[in-house]
Protein backbone atom coordinates (compact mmCIF):
# COMPACT_ATOMS: atom_id res chain seq x y z
CA UNK A 1 0.00 0.00 0.00
CA UNK A 2 2.80 2.41 0.91
CA UNK A 3 4.53 1.57 -2.39
CA UNK A 4 1.34 2.28 -4.35
CA UNK A 5 1.02 5.70 -2.71
CA UNK A 6 4.60 6.94 -2.71
CA UNK A 7 5.58 5.20 -5.96
CA UNK A 8 9.07 3.99 -5.06
CA UNK A 9 10.62 1.29 -2.90
CA UNK A 10 12.93 3.53 -0.89
CA UNK A 11 10.23 5.94 0.27
CA UNK A 12 7.76 3.07 0.79
CA UNK A 13 10.15 1.30 3.19
CA UNK A 14 10.81 4.55 5.02
CA UNK A 15 7.08 5.14 5.37
CA UNK A 16 6.45 1.65 6.71
CA UNK A 17 9.29 1.93 9.23
CA UNK A 18 8.11 5.32 10.47
CA UNK A 19 4.53 4.07 10.64
CA UNK A 20 5.58 1.12 12.82
CA UNK A 21 7.63 3.34 15.12
CA UNK A 22 4.68 5.74 15.39
CA UNK A 23 2.33 2.85 16.06
CA UNK A 24 4.59 1.53 18.87
CA UNK A 25 4.73 4.93 20.48
CA UNK A 26 0.98 5.48 20.21
CA UNK A 27 -0.08 1.97 21.10
CA UNK A 28 -1.92 3.27 24.16
CA UNK A 29 -4.24 5.26 21.86
CA UNK A 30 -5.59 2.02 20.41
CA UNK A 31 -8.75 1.19 22.34
CA UNK A 32 -9.91 -1.90 20.43
CA UNK A 33 -7.30 -4.57 19.66
CA UNK A 34 -9.47 -5.89 16.81
CA UNK A 35 -9.12 -2.55 15.06
CA UNK A 36 -5.32 -2.85 14.97
CA UNK A 37 -5.05 -3.61 11.22
CA UNK A 38 -7.24 -0.67 10.20
CA UNK A 39 -5.49 1.61 12.68
CA UNK A 40 -2.04 0.67 11.38
CA UNK A 41 -3.22 1.02 7.77
CA UNK A 42 -4.44 4.53 8.54
CA UNK A 43 -1.05 5.43 10.05
CA UNK A 44 0.72 4.09 6.94
CA UNK A 45 -1.57 6.08 4.62
CA UNK A 46 -1.12 9.27 6.65
CA UNK A 47 2.63 8.79 6.78
CA UNK A 48 2.82 8.18 3.03
CA UNK A 49 0.65 11.18 2.16
CA UNK A 50 2.60 13.33 4.57
CA UNK A 51 5.83 12.33 2.84
CA UNK A 52 4.62 13.15 -0.66
CA UNK A 53 3.06 16.38 0.55
CA UNK A 54 6.38 17.29 2.17
CA UNK A 55 8.07 16.65 -1.15
CA UNK A 56 5.38 18.78 -2.80
CA UNK A 57 4.57 16.00 -5.23
CA UNK A 58 0.81 15.98 -4.82
CA UNK A 59 -0.14 18.49 -7.46
CA UNK A 60 -3.38 18.65 -9.40
CA UNK A 61 -2.01 18.52 -12.88
CA UNK A 62 -4.57 18.94 -15.61
CA UNK A 63 -2.25 18.76 -18.58
CA UNK A 64 -3.22 16.41 -21.38
CA UNK A 65 -6.47 15.26 -19.74
CA UNK A 66 -8.55 16.86 -22.47
CA UNK A 67 -6.51 15.22 -25.16
CA UNK A 68 -7.61 11.77 -24.06
CA UNK A 69 -10.86 10.25 -25.39
CA UNK A 70 -13.82 10.42 -23.02
CA UNK A 71 -14.77 7.16 -21.34
CA UNK A 72 -18.48 6.70 -21.32
CA UNK A 73 -18.31 3.31 -19.69
CA UNK A 74 -15.44 1.58 -17.98
CA UNK A 75 -14.26 -1.17 -20.26
CA UNK A 76 -12.19 -3.49 -18.19
CA UNK A 77 -11.26 -7.05 -18.79
CA UNK A 78 -11.35 -9.02 -15.56
CA UNK A 79 -8.67 -11.27 -16.97
CA UNK A 80 -6.11 -8.57 -17.59
CA UNK A 81 -2.92 -9.65 -15.81
CA UNK A 82 -2.42 -7.77 -12.55
CA UNK A 83 1.23 -7.13 -13.42
CA UNK A 84 0.17 -5.18 -16.51
CA UNK A 85 -2.56 -3.24 -14.70
CA UNK A 86 -0.35 -2.33 -11.74
CA UNK A 87 2.44 -1.20 -14.03
CA UNK A 88 -0.06 1.12 -15.71
CA UNK A 89 -1.29 2.33 -12.32
CA UNK A 90 2.24 3.01 -11.10
CA UNK A 91 2.98 4.91 -14.31
CA UNK A 92 0.12 7.35 -13.61
CA UNK A 93 1.00 10.90 -12.58
CA UNK A 94 1.45 11.25 -8.79
CA UNK A 95 -1.92 12.82 -7.92
CA UNK A 96 -3.91 10.54 -10.18
CA UNK A 97 -2.10 7.44 -8.88
CA UNK A 98 -2.67 8.37 -5.24
CA UNK A 99 -6.36 9.09 -5.70
CA UNK A 100 -6.92 5.98 -7.84
CA UNK A 101 -5.10 3.74 -5.33
CA UNK A 102 -6.94 5.15 -2.34
CA UNK A 103 -10.34 5.07 -4.08
CA UNK A 104 -10.25 1.76 -5.94
CA UNK A 105 -7.64 -0.38 -4.22
CA UNK A 106 -7.95 0.80 -0.62
CA UNK A 107 -11.67 1.58 -0.81
CA UNK A 108 -11.67 5.11 0.61
CA UNK A 109 -14.52 7.50 -0.22
CA UNK A 110 -13.84 10.78 -2.02
CA UNK A 111 -14.46 12.89 1.07
CA UNK A 112 -12.02 10.74 3.03
CA UNK A 113 -9.40 11.03 0.29
CA UNK A 114 -9.89 14.79 0.21
CA UNK A 115 -9.34 14.91 3.96
CA UNK A 116 -6.24 12.71 3.84
CA UNK A 117 -4.61 14.46 0.90
CA UNK A 118 -5.67 17.99 1.81
CA UNK A 119 -7.30 18.55 -1.57
CA UNK A 120 -10.89 19.40 -2.38
CA UNK A 121 -13.38 16.63 -3.17
CA UNK A 122 -13.71 18.05 -6.68
CA UNK A 123 -9.96 17.91 -7.23
CA UNK A 124 -9.96 14.30 -6.11
CA UNK A 125 -12.77 13.49 -8.54
CA UNK A 126 -10.91 15.19 -11.37
CA UNK A 127 -7.76 13.22 -10.53
CA UNK A 128 -9.78 10.02 -10.39
CA UNK A 129 -11.45 10.70 -13.72
CA UNK A 130 -8.07 11.49 -15.20
CA UNK A 131 -6.55 8.30 -13.83
CA UNK A 132 -9.30 6.23 -15.45
CA UNK A 133 -8.84 8.00 -18.78
CA UNK A 134 -5.10 7.45 -18.70
CA UNK A 135 -5.45 3.81 -17.67
CA UNK A 136 -8.01 3.09 -20.40
CA UNK A 137 -5.81 4.75 -22.98
CA UNK A 138 -2.77 2.80 -21.86
CA UNK A 139 -4.34 -0.63 -21.35
CA UNK A 140 -6.31 -0.66 -24.56
CA UNK A 141 -3.19 -0.11 -26.66
CA UNK B 1 -18.87 -32.12 -36.28
CA UNK B 2 -16.01 -31.61 -33.84
CA UNK B 3 -14.79 -28.57 -35.66
CA UNK B 4 -18.33 -27.12 -35.61
CA UNK B 5 -18.51 -27.63 -31.84
CA UNK B 6 -15.08 -26.12 -31.38
CA UNK B 7 -15.89 -23.04 -33.46
CA UNK B 8 -19.22 -22.67 -31.59
CA UNK B 9 -17.31 -22.79 -28.29
CA UNK B 10 -14.93 -20.11 -29.53
CA UNK B 11 -17.83 -17.85 -30.51
CA UNK B 12 -19.47 -18.32 -27.08
CA UNK B 13 -16.16 -17.61 -25.32
CA UNK B 14 -15.61 -14.49 -27.40
CA UNK B 15 -19.13 -13.24 -26.69
CA UNK B 16 -18.81 -13.98 -22.97
CA UNK B 17 -15.51 -12.18 -22.86
CA UNK B 18 -17.01 -9.24 -24.76
CA UNK B 19 -19.94 -8.98 -22.35
CA UNK B 20 -17.59 -9.26 -19.38
CA UNK B 21 -15.31 -6.64 -20.97
CA UNK B 22 -18.13 -4.17 -21.45
CA UNK B 23 -19.68 -4.17 -18.01
CA UNK B 24 -16.83 -4.51 -15.57
CA UNK B 25 -15.59 -1.66 -13.46
CA UNK B 26 -12.27 -1.08 -11.76
CA UNK B 27 -13.85 -1.96 -8.41
CA UNK B 28 -14.84 -5.35 -9.84
CA UNK B 29 -11.42 -5.92 -11.30
CA UNK B 30 -9.62 -5.32 -8.01
CA UNK B 31 -12.29 -7.22 -6.09
CA UNK B 32 -11.67 -10.24 -8.25
CA UNK B 33 -7.87 -9.96 -8.31
CA UNK B 34 -7.23 -8.62 -4.82
CA UNK B 35 -4.90 -11.45 -3.87
CA UNK B 36 -2.48 -10.43 -6.65
CA UNK B 37 -2.47 -6.72 -5.93
CA UNK B 38 0.67 -6.69 -3.82
CA UNK B 39 3.19 -7.25 -6.56
CA UNK B 40 6.06 -5.74 -4.72
CA UNK B 41 7.26 -7.72 -1.74
CA UNK B 42 9.49 -5.77 0.57
CA UNK B 43 12.31 -7.33 2.52
CA UNK B 44 10.48 -7.77 5.81
CA UNK B 45 13.60 -8.57 7.85
CA UNK B 46 15.35 -5.43 6.69
CA UNK B 47 12.33 -3.25 7.45
CA UNK B 48 11.82 -4.90 10.81
CA UNK B 49 15.48 -4.46 11.79
CA UNK B 50 15.32 -0.79 10.91
CA UNK B 51 12.07 -0.37 12.85
CA UNK B 52 13.69 -1.93 15.91
CA UNK B 53 16.79 0.24 15.47
CA UNK B 54 14.71 3.40 15.08
CA UNK B 55 12.62 2.50 18.09
CA UNK B 56 15.67 1.85 20.26
CA UNK B 57 17.49 5.02 19.27
CA UNK B 58 18.13 7.24 22.28
CA UNK B 59 16.84 10.01 20.02
CA UNK B 60 13.59 10.20 21.91
CA UNK B 61 15.31 10.46 25.28
CA UNK B 62 17.49 13.21 23.86
CA UNK B 63 14.48 14.93 22.36
CA UNK B 64 12.80 14.81 25.76
CA UNK B 65 15.92 16.26 27.35
CA UNK B 66 16.16 18.92 24.65
CA UNK B 67 12.52 19.78 25.19
CA UNK B 68 13.08 20.08 28.94
CA UNK B 69 16.16 22.24 28.35
CA UNK B 70 14.17 24.50 26.01
CA UNK B 71 11.43 24.89 28.62
CA UNK B 72 14.06 25.62 31.31
CA UNK B 73 15.65 28.27 29.06
CA UNK B 74 12.28 29.87 28.38
CA UNK B 75 11.54 29.96 32.12
CA UNK B 76 14.98 31.48 32.78
CA UNK B 77 14.36 34.20 30.17
CA UNK B 78 11.00 35.04 31.77
CA UNK B 79 12.57 35.08 35.26
CA UNK B 80 15.36 37.39 34.05
CA UNK B 81 12.83 39.67 32.42
CA UNK B 82 10.77 39.85 35.62
CA UNK B 83 13.94 40.36 37.68
CA UNK B 84 14.98 43.23 35.41
CA UNK B 85 11.54 44.74 35.80
CA UNK B 86 11.75 44.35 39.60
CA UNK B 87 15.21 45.91 39.71
CA UNK B 88 13.91 48.88 37.79
CA UNK B 89 11.14 49.25 40.29
CA UNK B 90 13.62 49.40 43.12
CA UNK B 91 15.41 52.57 44.14
CA UNK B 92 18.76 51.45 42.67
CA UNK B 93 17.77 52.93 39.34
CA UNK B 94 19.14 56.45 39.32
CA UNK B 95 19.90 57.09 35.65
CA UNK B 96 19.28 55.76 32.17
CA UNK B 97 22.77 54.26 32.25
CA UNK B 98 21.58 51.73 34.84
CA UNK B 99 19.06 50.26 32.39
CA UNK B 100 21.31 49.03 29.59
CA UNK B 101 24.62 49.59 27.83
CA UNK B 102 23.11 51.30 24.80
CA UNK B 103 21.29 53.85 26.94
CA UNK B 104 24.39 54.29 29.07
CA UNK B 105 26.40 55.20 25.96
CA UNK B 106 23.71 57.58 24.74
CA UNK B 107 23.45 59.28 28.12
CA UNK B 108 27.22 59.57 28.44
CA UNK B 109 27.38 61.19 24.98
CA UNK B 110 24.75 63.79 25.93
CA UNK B 111 26.49 64.52 29.26
CA UNK B 112 29.82 65.08 27.51
CA UNK B 113 28.19 67.38 24.95
CA UNK B 114 26.46 69.33 27.73
CA UNK B 115 29.66 69.63 29.82
CA UNK B 116 31.57 71.03 26.84
CA UNK B 117 28.85 73.62 26.29
CA UNK B 118 28.69 74.36 30.00
CA UNK B 119 32.45 75.06 30.10
CA UNK B 120 32.03 77.30 27.08
CA UNK B 121 29.15 79.14 28.77
CA UNK B 122 31.15 79.66 31.95
CA UNK B 123 34.23 80.81 30.04
CA UNK B 124 32.33 83.70 28.51
CA UNK B 125 32.49 86.71 30.81
CA UNK B 126 29.12 88.00 31.83
CA UNK B 127 27.61 89.77 34.81
CA UNK B 128 24.06 89.20 33.61
CA UNK B 129 22.34 87.72 36.66
CA UNK B 130 19.07 87.30 34.82
CA UNK B 131 20.67 85.05 32.23
CA UNK B 132 22.17 82.78 34.87
CA UNK B 133 18.86 82.72 36.70
CA UNK B 134 16.97 81.68 33.54
CA UNK B 135 19.45 78.93 32.89
CA UNK B 136 19.15 77.56 36.41
CA UNK B 137 15.35 77.59 36.26
CA UNK B 138 15.16 75.82 32.92
CA UNK B 139 17.69 73.21 33.96
CA UNK B 140 15.74 72.56 37.17
CA UNK B 141 12.57 72.04 35.13
CA UNK B 142 14.35 69.53 32.89
CA UNK B 143 15.78 67.78 35.96
CA UNK B 144 12.22 67.39 37.27
CA UNK B 145 11.03 65.91 33.95
CA UNK B 146 14.00 63.50 33.95
CA UNK B 147 13.21 62.43 37.52
CA UNK B 148 9.53 61.87 36.65
CA UNK B 149 10.58 59.59 33.80
CA UNK B 150 12.84 57.64 36.13
CA UNK B 151 10.05 57.29 38.70
CA UNK B 152 7.71 56.08 35.98
CA UNK B 153 10.18 53.34 35.00
CA UNK B 154 10.65 52.38 38.66
CA UNK B 155 6.91 52.06 39.11
CA UNK B 156 5.84 50.42 35.84
CA UNK B 157 9.04 48.88 34.50
CA UNK B 158 10.84 49.62 31.25
CA UNK B 159 8.85 51.75 28.84
CA UNK B 160 10.00 53.35 25.64
CA UNK B 161 7.99 56.56 26.09
CA UNK B 162 9.69 57.46 29.37
CA UNK B 163 13.10 56.76 27.84
CA UNK B 164 12.36 59.06 24.88
CA UNK B 165 11.20 61.84 27.21
CA UNK B 166 14.30 61.45 29.40
CA UNK B 167 16.68 61.54 26.45
CA UNK B 168 14.79 64.56 25.13
CA UNK B 169 15.63 66.47 28.36
CA UNK B 170 19.32 66.18 27.45
CA UNK B 171 18.66 67.53 23.94
CA UNK B 172 16.75 70.45 25.45
CA UNK B 173 19.54 71.18 27.98
CA UNK B 174 22.04 71.37 25.13
CA UNK B 175 19.78 73.61 23.01
CA UNK B 176 19.12 75.95 25.94
CA UNK B 177 22.76 76.33 26.81
CA UNK B 178 23.63 76.92 23.14
CA UNK B 179 21.01 79.64 22.98
CA UNK B 180 22.34 81.29 26.12
CA UNK B 181 25.91 81.08 24.83
CA UNK B 182 24.75 82.91 21.69
CA UNK B 183 23.01 85.53 23.80
CA UNK B 184 26.15 86.04 25.87
CA UNK B 185 28.23 86.37 22.71
CA UNK B 186 25.78 88.79 21.17
CA UNK B 187 25.79 90.92 24.31
CA UNK B 188 29.55 90.89 24.35
CA UNK B 189 29.68 91.96 20.71
CA UNK B 190 27.21 94.77 21.38
CA UNK B 191 29.31 95.95 24.32
CA UNK B 192 32.48 95.87 22.21
CA UNK B 193 30.76 97.85 19.44
CA UNK B 194 29.52 100.51 21.84
CA UNK B 195 33.04 100.81 23.30
CA UNK B 196 34.39 101.42 19.79
CA UNK B 197 31.75 104.03 19.09
CA UNK B 198 32.61 105.85 22.35
CA UNK B 199 36.27 105.93 21.39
Amino acid sequence: MAYRIVGNQFDAEEVVQDAFVKAFNKMTDLKDVNAFAGWLKQIVVNQAISLIRKQNRLQVSMESIDELPDIEEEQIDLDWPMQMVMEAVMALPEGARVVFSLRIIEGYKFNEIAQITGQTVNNCKVQFHRSKKLLSAKLKK
Amino acid sequence: MQSAVSSFKKVVERQTKKISFMHNRWDDYFEKNRKDVDLFQADEDRIWNRVVAKNNKPKYAFQGLAKRMAVACAVLVVVLFVLRHELMMQKQLDSLAAINKELAEKEQGYIQQFNTKWDEFKSLPSDDVELNQRLTEELELLDAIYKNGLDDIKKHGYNERAIVIMLDTYEKRIRIIERLINEKRKKQNDENKSKHIRI
